[in-house]
């Protein structure tokens, strides 16, 4: 199963403080709503047992704590300026704040550290849940330099970060750093466009991690020898494609719409890197399944709990597959 | 079946004039759109009716030719995807479809010339498929230059401004049609690529392939108007082939080069401006000449599968229908009067006279028809008339699952010339001193009579066999060495190219060069997870601190 019974009372704070930020009016509010959100995470990181989880836990709230205290401090600074209107010229550190909660490069390096140590379903939440409050306040802002400046790292950072790692958490890690790339730029252009990428890469995102937890891998190479049956190293093999934004799929739909979307507001340099850095994050994404295709092993027999999962995965990969081209269909 | 469908409606469309289009809008995309056209006009309707007819007629043959073969479903895809990349290619109208088609047909050729796995197939296979490769070149250039007029269709080519513009597209496209139907410089894979077995040599290259390249010009006849260069290299091709089918010994080559010698004669009416009497002579052709390679795979089959004349003889006792059909197709390539290569190629021959020429034009298009009457009666000699030349004493008789198909085509090789004739042309004026006008017909009966004479001398056998001329002349003036060997040192060069571009800076630069930097990026960039955290925060604390109080 995901989670344990009794991880099940933090979770709920959890969630509750991301829902608290999205829907407030002022900015202490939402620090509020990231504090409780970084708060019952902690609990949930300790909850694994690891011999690392301390470490983990620490590293998350020091980030996340440094972030929080830039976003009051920030925040306080424009409530003082406000006399009868908005300004905008804490918007710098607000967005900063913001962006070193999300994991965007260059503030990322606590991210791999922190997504090695823990368990495949808060990894889901660390990739997911936890950005939706970041990417929903940035939503306010306008596009400036420093936007640029962190699209462009992000997706250097999640391209060329992940290619010399071994271990299958860390690739999705640097894999959801370079799709926050493209998540800031649609979050900078309207609240429509980011839920559409966001839920894309929800749905794409959650049946491998699924896959993941059953089967148990962590290494890349657990994943290339044949364990598993070649149906379910075929579905996985499309899902992780998805994922990595390759065409007739689903993942590849989201950029598309992101491109044509934001090519008329952002300048080409932009698009350019963020279309070189999918392509790159493509190989790390190929090396995850592509000796299990290639190389010629023994094949074994389906177990059952590759039949729960295969069970699971069909319906994903209807999605992934059809839901695409019928739109291009269009 | 699908074929009398085609046919009926192709001459419909001819007496009405009218041409039909089919679109289908893939997508559009902004303001540019990508459509799928298809065009059904007469002649694309005839020409599919003949290549469905054609085809299936060796298909039924093939099942009993190929019989005991055990990739018996592989050979029967692979006829059916060249059928649908022919009748892809004639019915399109634009160059990207007929690229479609055309490099369908390259491909699917190569299959089947290798049909047979040997080392002589695969040879012939590489050579076949490299000289069509050069053709595909020449359409993809085409495409290229061609997004300068607006419409990659040949209907609007003809109407470019200024004839130097569109010239460079002409050159291309006749580049392309030469090495599809084996013109002068690239006529060394039609006889090679008899190494396919017969079926395939019956539908392939004697009917559809060689002839997409001659459909091509036609389908271009507009915007080549009267072209010189094509009359030369037609006549040329004709020419040598003619001569080279005199002194073979092989028998599907002196098939393949008497298809060449037609596929030249084709080209001469292209380079005048009849287009319509070469797709004429298209249609009739590919019937009498597809009959010609079954009955040639009829004999070869109960030879015990060799090839060779010098071991046929007597073959008119062991299958008697087979060679009854072998002497009328022969026939009617010759231009005997009333089959329908008369009709066909006898047009073509006295419109030619009718216009001005000089002496060696005229000579060399006389001395063509005379060489295709000398090459069929020297292989009715070689069959018919020759001491029992069979190494074994073994004979096969021809089975009637063979025979069908072969009396469908030859019902309408006899036929068809008359038919098609009155109703495509029913009108033709002719105005020819009498001489000239009799001078076909008597040289094919007299020389008929006299080679038989001939060929007994010891003078004649002396020469055919042994002599240098002998070999400058059968071996297609030496073509095939010079396709292969004499350019062996620009595959030389290439390979130095390989060496020193494709796996030298270009991998650089592009593939492993670009993998070895990244990995190298990656693993300084990793170095920053190892470092400790409480170094990482204070700077960046400081940093923060710093930004805030300016």
């Amino acid at each position: 199963m995901f989670f344990k019974n009794y991880q099940l009372t933090f979770m709920t704070t959890t969630f509750l403080g991301t829902l608290m930020a999205v829907s407030s009016n002022s900015w202490i509010l939402c620090w509020i709503g990231l504090e409780i959100n970084l708060m019952s995470f902690i609990p949930l990181i300790l909850s694994d047992l690891n011999f690392k989880s301390t470490e983990t836990a620490i590293k998350y709230f020091l980030t996340q704590a440094v972030a929080s205290v830039i976003l009051i401090t920030a925040a306080s600074f424009t409530a003082l300026q406000m006399k009868n209107y908005y300004l905008e010229s804490m918007n710098f550190f607000l967005f900063l704040a913001l962006s070193i909660k999300a994991g965007l490069a260059p503030f990322h390096i606590w991210f791999p550290q922190v997504t090695e140590f823990i368990s495949w379903f808060k990894c889901f939440i660390i990739f997911t849940w936890q950005k939706i409050a970041p990417f929903m306040l940035i939503i306010n802002f306008n596009i400036s330099v420093f936007t640029y400046f962190i699209i462009i790292m992000s997706a250097t950072a999640g391209a060329v970060g992940g290619l010399n790692q071994m271990s299958s958490k860390i690739l999705l890690t640097y894999s959801s750093i370079s799709h926050s790339a493209w998540m800031l730029m649609l979050a900078s252009l309207s609240l429509k466009f980011w839920t559409f990428y966001f839920l894309i890469y929800f749905f794409v995102l959650s049946p491998i991690i699924f896959a993941m937890n059953f089967l148990n891998f962590k290494k890349i190479k657990e994943i290339n020898s044949s364990k598993i049956n070649l149906k379910t190293k075929l579905m996985l093999s499309t899902l992780i494609m998805s994922l990595g934004g390759l065409p007739p799929f689903l993942g590849f739909l989201s950029k598309l719409i992101a491109l044509t979307v934001a090519v008329k507001t952002f300048p080409m340099v932009i698009m350019i890197t963020l279309v070189a850095s999918s392509l790159v994050s493509l190989y790390f994404y190929t090396k995850m399944f592509f000796n299990s295709l290639t190389a010629s092993l023994p094949e074994k027999k389906i177990s059952s709990s590759e039949k729960k999962i295969n069970k699971f995965i069909i319906f994903s990969l209807a999605g992934n597959l059809i839901l695409s081209n019928l739109v291009l269909l269009i | 079946m699908a074929s009398l469908i085609s046919m009926r409606f192709g001459l419909l469309y001819f007496l009405s004039a009218e041409t039909m289009f089919v679109e289908w809008e893939m997508f559009s995309f902004s303001s540019t759109s990508i459509i799928m056209i298809l065009i059904f006009d007469w002649m694309s309707l005839s020409f599919t009716g003949l290549v469905m007819f054609i085809s299936s007629m060796v298909l039924f043959y093939s099942i009993m030719y190929m019989e005991g073969d055990k990739f018996l479903t592989r050979f029967i895809f692979l006829v059916y995807f060249f059928v649908l990349s022919m009748v892809f290619m004639i019915l399109s109208p634009n160059m990207i479809s007929i690229l479609l088609g055309w490099d369908g047909l390259g491909l699917v050729s190569y299959c089947l010339v290798i049909y047979y796995q040997n080392v002589k197939s695969a040879n012939a296979g590489m050579i076949t498929v490299l000289s069509n490769r050069v053709g595909d070149v020449a359409i993809l250039l085409c495409i290229s230059w061609l997004l300068n007029f607006g419409s990659w269709n040949f209907f609007y080519s003809q109407f470019v401004y200024s004839y130097e513009v569109v010239s460079f597209m002409v050159i291309l496209v006749i580049l392309a049609a030469m090495t599809k139907s084996a013109q002068m410089p690239f006529s060394a894979w039609l006889p090679a690529a008899m190494a396919a077995p017969t079926p395939v040599s019956a539908l392939v290259h004697s009917s559809t392939l060689v002839t997409a390249g001659v459909y091509l010009l036609i389908r271009f006849n507009y915007t080549l108007g009267i072209n010189n260069f094509l009359l030369f290299i037609g006549m040329l091709t004709m020419f040598m082939s003619g001569l080279g089918a005199n002194f073979e010994m092989d028998l599907k080559k002196i098939i393949a080069l008497s298809t060449l010698s037609q596929l030249g004669l084709m080209m001469t009416s292209l380079g005048l401006g009849f287009y319509e009497y070469a797709f004429f002579h298209l249609l009739t052709h590919a019937m009498f000449k597809s009959l010609l390679f079954l009955c040639a795979g009829v004999f070869i089959h109960s030879m015990g599968d060799t090839q060779d004349i010098r071991a046929m003889g007597g073959l008119m006792i062991s299958c008697p229908v087979t060679s009854l059909y072998f002497i009328i197709s022969s026939m009617a390539l010759c231009g005997f009067p009333f089959l329908s290569g008369f009709f066909s190629s006898d047009m073509i021959i006295e419109f030619f006279f009718q216009g001005k020429m000089n002496l060696i034009m005229g000579c060399l298009m006389v001395l063509s028809t005379l060489f295709t009457l000398t090459y069929s009666v020297r292989l009715l000699y070689f069959s018919f008339f020759n001491n029992m030349g069979n190494r074994y004493f073994l004979s096969l008789a021809e089975s009637i699952n063979m025979l069908i198909p072969m009396t469908f085509l030859i019902f309408m090789s006899v036929l068809a010339g008359g038919w098609l004739s009155v109703y495509l042309f029913p009108m033709n004026f002719i105005f020819l001193p009498l001489w000239l006008k009799l001078l076909v017909v008597t040289m094919i009966f007299s020389f008929f009579f006299i080679y038989f004479f001939l060929v007994d001398f010891k003078v004649m056998k002396k020469i055919s066999s042994t002599s240098g001329l002998a070999y400058f002349l059968g071996s297609m003036w030496l073509l095939p060495f010079i396709s292969t060997f004499a350019l062996t040192p620009i595959i030389k060069y290439g390979v130095k190219i390989l060496n020193l571009v494709d796996q030298g800076w270009v991998e650089f630069l592009g593939g492993q060069g670009f993998i070895d930097k990244s990995k190298f990026i990656s693993s300084k960039a990793d170095v920053l997870n190892s470092v400790s955290m409480k170094f990482f925060m204070f700077s960046f604390f400081m940093g923060v601190l710093v930004l805030f109080l300016a």
